[in-house]
């Protein structure tokens, strides 16, 4: 069975020291494309194992013995969410066990564990690091249970305009033409849990001084809010081979105009496209295309 | 000035129809606007957008408002805060409140569009706009919609009867019998227990 389909995975408690390993482990597969990093901390690591294996297709009686060891486990969790190219399905497990699995995910998923689950007497232990969806709904009910409207959040709502879930749905915007001096940026600064977002030039963002070879502060801004401020899926070396190569509007990314908003009288705050700006800059543009929200 | 026959050039092959095209079209008076019949107003908007930058570049400004359910969208060129031209663009046919009209219509308008072709000294294009029977059914319809408020809008009427010979006329009735019916009358209803009281209020004194 061929397609595209959404899916997940769940850092554990025990593995989230490893979650950057993880994340580029993920990152090597050509057929999946992370969407959505975040931090989660449940109310009780009980609630958050009901949650996940409530939809497993497997009765949570039949999971209770496999789950116990998660009970001892930081009450805090990575879900990362990746966009499956190809997912090669096919059935896994017999009799009332028997269900549809992702191929593709299942292989990367015994591979992280073999890496990173906990060993004893030298061998692979079943306390596993990570967890995987086995089909979409799964993804679609833990997005829920995040308090997201489900596999909606990764659907594009909007007319010929590429812009993310927390910007809602856009109903009038207006394409402009902006000098780069016009455009403000929100950084976010404060605590890993406790951030607040501040107003700079684009000169003084951490990404804008890692395209000019200063990369500690930007490494270190993703690291710090990695899934709690910062949910998209940024790395150092990615920004970094931007620099040259990014075409900023060019087919097939011609919807993905840089989001604004006039805070003030020629005043925009960038609401989506930080990076591109970032780049733009670094690439010598003085102007550029933007979409202004009202 | 746009050159609107670029942005027609750039869609070759495309499925769409320009309605109601104004007789001086590529020209157009400031303020004017096309209607456009497609399949994908998102598509057909990103066209826009992608064929308008350079004039952004230049001093305007395009202004996209979902006008209803993204079937029915306006793509604005504004020069300053003056509307300069309008696309208009159609996912669905428009809401005719006079006739009831099956959707399939917009389909058919679309598949039966035949491309006229159109030249400037820059540029040269053939745009799709409706065969005869539908533009003339088009203009029908608008002139039912429209002719007790906008008395403008008997210049569709004064078209049909003026410039088609018999046959064309019948095969319009055809079509428009085909796609067409009267809306249904709405008779408030009431249930049988307000209907009851109701008569022996009647009968009541005071």
């Amino acid at each position: 069975m061929r397609g595209q389909r959404y899916d997940y995975f769940l850092v554990w408690g025990h593995g989230v020291h490893l979650v950057q390993q993880i994340l580029d482990m993920i990152r090597s597969n050509g057929a999946l494309k992370i969407v959505k990093i975040l931090h989660h901390v449940p109310g009780t690591v009980e609630e958050l194992i009901h949650a996940v294996y409530s939809f497993d297709y497997a009765p949570i009686e039949h999971l209770r013995g496999k789950t116990e060891y998660l009970k001892r486990t930081p009450r805090e969790a990575y879900f990362i969410f990746v966009q499956n190219s190809a997912p090669d399905e096919d059935y896994f497990g017999e009799g009332p066990f028997r269900h549809i699995e992702s191929q593709s995910i299942k292989a990367l998923k015994e591979q992280i564990r073999d890496r990173f689950n906990p060993r004893s007497a030298g061998k692979r232990s079943e306390d596993h690091v990570i967890h995987a969806s086995d089909n979409q709904l799964q993804t679609d009910h833990i997005l829920s249970y995040l308090g997201y409207p489900g596999l909606e959040l990764f659907d594009n709502r909007n007319l010929a305009l590429k812009a993310p879930y927390h910007l809602g749905e856009i109903s009038e915007y207006a394409i402009r033409y902006l000098p780069i001096s016009a455009i403000r940026c929100r950084v976010v600064t404060g605590g890993r849990f406790s951030y607040a977002p501040e107003l700079t030039d684009i000169e003084n963002t951490p990404h804008y001084r890692a395209l000019c070879g200063d990369c500690e502060p930007y490494r270190l801004y993703l690291e710090k809010f990695l899934g709690t401020a910062l949910t998209d899926d940024h790395t150092l070396p990615g920004l970094l081979g931007l620099k040259e190569s990014f075409r900023y509007l060019l087919a097939p990314f011609d919807s993905d105009y840089v989001i604004v908003r006039e805070a003030e009288e020629r005043q925009f705050v960038v609401l989506d496209g930080v990076h591109r700006v970032a780049v733009l800059k670094h690439q010598g543009v003085d102007a550029l295309h933007v979409a202004v929200l009202n | 000035m746009l050159d609107l026959l670029s942005f027609f050039q750039d869609l070759a092959g495309g499925s769409y129809c320009v309605v109601k095209m104004s007789a001086t079209f590529p020209g157009y008076q400031e303020g004017e606007d096309v209607d456009i019949f497609c399949y994908s107003v998102a598509d057909f908007t990103s066209k826009i957008l992608s064929w308008g930058k350079n004039y952004v570049a230049d001093g305007f400004e395009i202004r996209v408002t979902n006008v209803h359910k993204k079937e029915h969208v306006h793509v604005d060129l504004y020069r300053g805060q003056v509307l300069h031209f309008r696309f208009d663009l159609y996912g669905a046919l428009p809401l005719y409140r006079k006739l009831s009209i099956k959707p399939a219509l917009f389909e058919s308008v679309i598949e039966n569009a035949q491309a006229v072709p159109h030249q400037t000294p820059t540029a040269s294009a053939s745009v799709r706009t409706p065969c005869r029977v539908d533009d003339l059914l088009i203009r029908y319809l608008e002139f039912m919609e429209w002719y007790d408020v906008r008395p403008s809008k008997i210049k569709h009427l004064d078209i049909i009867m003026e410039s088609v010979d018999a046959e064309t006329r019948e095969r319009l009735v055809e079509k428009l019998h085909h796609y067409t019916k009267l809306p249904p009358i709405f008779v408030p209803q009431q249930c049988p227990f307000c209907r009851l009281t109701g008569r022996i209020k009647k009968y009541l004194p005071g």
